[in-house]
């Protein structure tokens, strides 16, 4: 048989996809598991430094062990529910899996989708960080950037009205531009505190073009240098999240501070906590 | 081509025939991946992993390849390897891995993988086509480590991670050099490499 032959052309494309088809799909169900823990790992890790902690210095599933404890919230009520579906907590909360359900979510329409994101869930799971006195509250954000869907933590102070950290675990924006939202330093803008909202209760917090004077530095932050539409993607997920639809309810009613719902006893004085501008160091 | 030594074809690339120095192919992702050196490693053994397989598994079909489609088959192998490559990564060295994000992939577009595969793979036997993939991904890495080394050292007074130059935003002495940390030093180094090479091997030198 010729090699240019019809025939061995089919041939060849035809064993050719399928030796590749299989080898590539074997090893992704050979690593999907500890690809899955990597990933499990990393949002971990997230949580703890949307809370202000290094990497570097703690040991990841140690600290989150200790100190985080993972709690449903219904967002239309803004109070804690025990279960987001028959028999499944907190810890087993999976968005995809919730997704499947249609009386589980709320289709946005476009006026109210800032973000992007079509669906929103009606329970959320959020992590509560506790050291000692003070308390933080980490709140799952989402939502498009340039290319992808930005995927986050949002860490608020125990008053409910003022960001501590952000960090950002899964996104596909341009390395170098839009990816830097990653960056240690961009993130380190956001630890002096930003205030959420204004007199009205509307979100004030805003990602500002880079370049553009700051107005209101406790609400404000630069943006990233040449990367305007991932900026604006992360201002939009910010006023989504953190507004009626989101965890705005939530952030009011403040169900943390009752100390029913406390994790730990020790920490129900967890109101006083420092909420003015801590200062870089 | 007459057989030529196992160890020429696979040192030659680094140094007589580097495939970045001489034929100025990889460039993208030299740029990319090189502020650090533990990603330019990680990116090295990726590359001269996907070559050399690439290469031998092309050059072991190579007499059945019809000629009419033969670039999409070596295109093929080449993309399965890299997601192989890119699923093991995110397995075994995730953080690595986040930080190389696209650049895992776009190995499939790096011009040096597919050059050797049509250009040599495709002529010669599987064991120097091996032979070959691993010597052209040593050329590769050998000018990423290099400028990986000054980048690192100069842009964030690092080596692999480890503190060389203790910065002055660290109380230390050495100011850190930001171009170093953007794209464009790389190209600066790479051109100084190409000067240091080709002053030793002037036969390396194009006719104006």
């Amino acid at each position: 048989m010729s090699r240019d032959s019809l025939k061995n052309t089919f041939l060849v494309a035809g064993i050719l996809c399928v030796v590749c088809s299989l080898l590539v799909s074997s090893t992704y169900v050979g690593l999907k598991d500890r690809q899955e823990e990597n990933k499990q790992r990393d949002k971990k890790l997230n949580i703890l430094e949307a809370c202000g902690l290094d990497k570097k210095t703690i040991d990841v599933d140690q600290v989150y062990a200790d100190n985080v404890s993972a709690k449903l919230v219904n967002l239309d009520s803004g109070q804690y529910i025990d279960h987001w579906q028959e028999g499944s907590g907190a810890e087993d909360y999976d968005l995809d899996e919730l997704f499947e359900d249609e009386s589980r979510y709320i289709t946005l329409n476009r006026q109210d989708d800032l973000p992007g994101i079509e669906k929103r869930e009606n329970i959320a799971a959020i992590y509560i960080y506790t050291e000692g006195d003070s308390q933080r509250i980490v709140l799952p954000v989402r939502g498009k950037g340039l290319w992808s869907t930005l995927w986050g933590f949002v860490a608020v102070d125990s008053t409910g009205s003022m960001i501590n950290g952000i960090t950002f675990y899964e996104h596909g924006e341009t390395p170098g531009l839009g990816g830097e939202v990653d960056n240690v330093n961009w993130k380190e803008l956001w630890k002096s505190g930003k205030q959420i909202y204004d007199e009205d209760g509307s979100v004030k917090v805003k990602v500002l073009k880079k370049g553009t004077p700051q107005t209101d530095v406790n609400s404000q932050v630069d943006g990233l240098a040449g990367a305007t539409i991932t900026t604006n993607g992360v201002s939009k997920l910010l006023q989504f999240w953190l507004g009626d639809l989101g965890f705005k309810k939530f952030l009011t009613n403040k169900p943390w501070l009752d100390a029913s719902n406390q994790p730990n006893p020790q920490s129900v004085a967890a109101q006083d906590i420092d909420t003015t501008n801590d200062g870089e160091k | 081509m007459a057989q030529a030594k196992a160890k020429d074809v696979l040192f030659d690339p680094v140094l007589n025939n580097n495939p970045i120095a001489l034929q100025i192919l990889g460039i993208c992702s030299a740029l990319a991946v090189t502020t650090k050196l533990d990603t330019s490693v990680t990116m090295c053994l990726a590359v001269i992993f996907v070559v050399a397989f690439s290469n031998a598994a092309v050059s072991l079909i190579r007499t059945v390849i019809p000629s009419s489609i033969r670039i999409i088959v070596q295109m093929t192998i080449i993309a399965s390897l890299v997601i192989i490559v890119d699923q093991f990564l995110k397995a075994f060295a995730f953080e690595v891995s986040k930080q190389l994000s696209v650049f895992v992939g776009l190995i499939i577009t790096n011009c040096i993988v597919m050059g050797r595969a049509e250009g040599y793979a495709m002529k010669n036997s599987v064991k120097s086509s091996f032979l070959d993939g691993i010597g052209n991904g040593l050329g590769y890495s050998f000018i990423l480590l290099s400028v990986g080394f000054f980048r690192e050292l100069l842009g964030s007074g690092k080596l692999y991670g480890h503190t060389v130059f203790e910065l002055t935003t660290d109380g230390g002495w050495y100011p850190s050099n930001g171009l170093m940390l953007l794209a464009p030093s790389a190209f600066f180094l790479i051109g100084l490499m190409i000067w240091v090479i080709r002053s030793f091997k002037p036969d390396q030198i194009e006719e104006a």
